[in-house]
Order: structure tokens, then C-alpha cells, then sequence
């Protein structure tokens, strides 16, 4: 054994992980998906929760995704993802804006973008 | 025997983790929780009597883990908190069956790490660095066979054929394949492989020490190779009188087209004066076939290891199969003997079927 542990580097073999049996074996889980592990926090995607398949696939993290197809904006393959700063940063805005939605400023910026409308439908007549 | 000199060692270990601390700012963070329930039925005779029993499969127990890393420059910091959640273990099952037994959560894994391009560092309960070097296993059957033969059957005891009755000693009290120290409160080093090639050294309480070397790699055309070896000095850990030296080492080779053979082997030496050494034998041929398919015979033989001139043997098959990745569903057969000078002893028979369900 210990001759062919000194040997064996030698020959130029392609080296692989080896998982003991004894340990939980590598590959997807039940419920976690494909990387076998539930992801409890992820900084790179900014923060907690399990990937979403299509998240996945796409090599998108999955709260980057779920926003982007809130708001309608879409992530092509192989399009830049923001990275963590930028997606609080929009989380911020986002949070922001809504907060601000009953307020009177708001509702009259909608009424004025609806007599916006209403202007370029009666110039269009 | 001398002992290793532990301050230096300590004060080594605490200025390096300081050190990367303090140059590296953290760049990435991540926790991870995944884990196994892995459960088997098992009808079993002693030759005096038989039963079923459902439990726990301690070749790969219950489990879940928590794993978290944060990554500096260069630099990962790691932890691994695991536990094992058991009842009923098949290590300890016995004739005649008197129920569930007890539940159990049990630590497995305690371990704080430093990873990079010295190696790693790892601090606290986890493998030893001689852990697994004889159960290096490429078969696709451990889940139900491999040379930690007594961990389906360890606590059976095995009957006199003359008198009928127990005979005071368990398969597990003659069996085993001399793999390390287990998971041990520890200090270890891992150096960085080289072409799959890699050297671990560990310190643990009771002055205890082990050291391994790693190997596995695959080759075009030939297949997978994984090769361990490892040695251990217990110095004063355990018991008074129960301390040794030992040595273990285990080869597997899986062929590309689904053959496969693994060979372990051991021998400990124990301290005590006028005691004898003990040593182990493990063979097992398997195939891999059709992509989720896995099985193999199987023979093992310890020697002198609970009274001089013992010879426990097993013989055993085992079949595995993976409809889904992340689902094993086995079957397996084995059969244990004592011959011992002195004393006629009954053959121990087991049937086994269980599932391993990683979630």
C-alpha cells in the first residue's frame, strides 16, 4: 500500500476528491436540489434561501433572479449579474419606493403621469 | 515514548490564524445545512435463536451538518458542526431484540479549519489524520459492506455449541480493521496535494498522534485509484494498559468499465508486556453496472485481536442501487465466524435491506 502511495503520483493520474463512506455521500439531496446542501446564507447573492433551479441553471444566484423578474427586467445568458453592492443598493430603492407610495406627492406624480397620457392620446386624434 | 512538544505547537497555531486575520480582509461568506437518514431491517441468527430488527445503519448513520465558510484573500475560513441522530444502532443490535433501544444525538464533528495554499488547518472534533485509511472504498456497496465489518454486527454475541449458551464475546469484540483513532478532538495539518497526492498529521488528547498519506487520481483508460495509509500512536490515551501502535492502509481501483477491487489491511501493536500483535485482512470484488447498479462479495479476517489464537472471519454480498441520486436502496448477506482454541462456536448469519435517503 505504501509503495503504491509513493508510486502513484508519478504515473500522471487526473486527481478527484474522494468522499469516505462513512461520510454523507457527494451529490444533490432530496429537497435541497443539486447541490445536495441548503443554502442558509450566501454573500454572493446578497443573502439566505435555497437556489431556485432556474437560478441555478442560469448561474444566476436566486435573489438576484426573483428581482430582476419582479421588476421585468431581464437577465440574458451570460449577461453581467449585479454584483452584492448593487443588488442592496436596488433592494434600498425598491424598499424606498414603496414606503413612499401612499404618500400625496406620490399620488399626484401618478395623476400628472395619467394627464401625461391623456394628453398624447388627444394629440394623437 | 517522548512526547510531542504541545506549547510550541500552540503558540505555532494561534500566531498563524492571527496572522491571516489580520492581513486578510473577508471577501465571500456562505452557510450550509444538508444531512442522511439511513435506516435498514435485518433478520439475524445466532444459531440459537433469530430475529428482525430495525434501526439505524452505522456504516453511515443519521445525520445533519451545518458547514459555513468565509473567504479571505486567498484564505478560507471554514467550521463544520455535525451530529449523528441515532436509535438503534446496527452495531449493537444483539439476540434476543428487546425493542427500540435509546435515541441519541451524538457530536460528530466540531471543527473550526484554515484552508489555502499552505494546506489546511483544522482545530476541534473531526477526523484524525489516520481516519478512513482503511476504508478507502470505490465499490459503490459501502452504504452496506466495507471493512468496518463490525459496524452491522458488532454486538451479536456468538453462542458455545456445547453448552448453548452466550459465550461472553461479541463480533465486535474481535473484529477490526484498525483504521486510525476515528474522529477525535485534534489539531491537524493537511499539506496541499500534489498530482492527488497529499500528507496529514494530527496531535490529540492523551498525546495521541496519527499521520497519513493520501492518494487518488484517475487515469485514461484504467480508472479510478484511491490508496491510504496511516499510523497511530496512542500514547496515554484510554484506558491503563489499553494503549498501542498501529498501522492501516487500504487500496481500491474501479475500472472504467465498472469492475472494481479493494484490498485493507492492519496490524496493532499494543504496549502491554507479553501481549501479542493483531492483525486484518479485507477483500472485496465488485461491479458497477448499468449506471445505478453496484455489487460485490466480500472477505475479512482478524486475528489475535481479543484472545491469542482467534481467528474471526466474515464472508459477505452486497447489491446497491441508485434510482435517483440523491436515493440508495441495498441489500446484503453476511456471515461471521470465531474459530478459537478451546471452543466450538456457532456461525452469526445476517440478511440486510435498508435505504440511505440524502436530503
Amino acid at each position: 500500500m505504501s509503495i503504491a502511495l509513493l508510486a502513484l503520483p508519478g504515473c500522471g493520474g487526473k486527481p478527484f476528491v474522494y468522499n469516505p463512506p462513512s461520510e454523507i455521500p457527494e451529490g444533490p439531496g432530496v429537497f435541497s436540489g443539486k447541490d445536495g446542501e441548503f443554502i442558509l446564507y450566501d454573500s454572493k447573492s446578497g443573502k439566505g434561501g435555497k437556489k431556485s433551479k432556474a437560478a441555478v441553471e442560469a448561474g444566476a444566484p436566486a435573489a438576484v433572479k426573483s428581482s430582476t423578474e419582479k421588476t421585468g427586467a431581464a437577465v440574458a445568458a451570460g449577461e453581467k449579474v449585479p454584483d452584492s453592492t448593487e443588488y442592496r443598493e436596488f433592494q434600498d430603492f425598491l424598499e424606498w419606493k414603496n414606503s413612499k407610495q401612499d404618500a400625496k406627492e406620490y399620488q399626484e406624480f401618478l395623476e400628472w403621469k395619467k394627464w401625461k397620457e391623456f394628453k398624447k392620446w388627444q394629440e394623437n386624434q | 515514548m517522548k512526547k510531542p512538544y504541545c506549547g510550541s505547537t500552540l503558540i505555532t497555531f494561534v500566531s498563524f490564524v492571527a496572522a491571516l486575520l489580520y492581513f486578510s480582509p473577508a471577501c465571500a461568506v456562505e452557510a450550509k445545512l444538508s444531512g442522511q437518514v439511513n435506516q435498514l431491517i435485518m433478520w439475524a441468527d445466532n444459531g440459537e435463536d433469530n430475529d428482525i430488527f430495525i434501526g439505524d445503519n452505522e456504516n453511515s448513520s443519521t445525520r445533519f451538518r451545518f458547514t459555513g465558510s468565509e473567504e479571505f484573500n486567498g484564505v478560507t475560513a471554514g467550521i463544520t458542526i455535525e451530529f449523528d441522530v441515532e436509535r438503534n444502532l446496527s452495531a449493537n443490535f444483539d439476540l434476543p431484540n428487546r425493542g427500540d433501544g435509546t435515541f441519541r444525538l451524538l457530536d460528530r464533528w466540531l471543527d473550526a479549519t484554515f484552508a489555502g495554499a499552505f494546506g489546511k488547518v483544522s482545530l476541534g472534533k473531526g477526523s484524525g489524520a489516520a481516519d478512513g485509511t482503511a476504508e478507502v472504498d470505490l465499490s459503490g456497496t459501502s452504504v452496506i459492506t466495507y471493512s468496518g465489518v463490525d459496524n452491522t454486527a458488532g454486538g451479536f454475541t456468538f453462542i458455545n455449541k456445547t453448552t448453548h449458551l452466550p459465550s461472553g464475546t461479541t463480533v465486535g469484540d474481535t473484529r477490526s480493521n484498525f483504521d486510525g483513532l476515528s474522529r477525535n478532538s485534534r489539531l491537524r495539518y493537511d499539506t496541499p496535494k500534489f498530482a492527488g497526492f497529499s500528507l496529514a498529521g494530527s496531535l490529540t488528547n492523551g498525546n495521541a498522534w496519527e499521520v497519513s498519506g493520501w492518494y487518488a487520481a484517475e487515469f485514461d483508460g484504467l480508472g479510478k485509484v484511491a490508496v491510504a495509509f496511516g499510523y497511530v500512536d496512542t500514547n496515554d490515551r484510554g484506558a491503563i494498559g489499553s494503549e498501542f501502535t498501529q498501522w492501516d492502509g487500504s487500496l481500491s481501483w474501479l475500472a472504467p468499465f465498472g469492475l472494481n477491487v479493494t484490498f485493507a489491511m492492519g496490524q496493532r501493536n499494543p504496549d502491554a508486556a507479553g501481549s501479542v500483535k493483531a492483525d486484518n485482512g479485507y477483500v472485496k470484488v465488485g461491479w458497477q453496472f448499468g449506471s445505478i447498479h453496484a455489487a460485490s462479495v466480500e472477505y475479512g479476517q482478524t486475528k489475535d485481536l481479543d484472545t491469542r489464537g482467534d481467528k474471526s472471519k466474515n464472508y459477505g454480498l452486497a447489491y446497491v442501487i441508485k434510482p435517483w441520486q440523491s436515493v440508495e436502496l441495498y441489500a446484503g448477506a453476511r456471515l461471521y465466524e470465531l474459530d478459537r482454541r478451546g471452543a466450538s462456536l456457532d456461525d452469526i448469519k445476517q440478511i440486510m435491506a435498508g435505504t440511505r435517503i440524502k436530503f
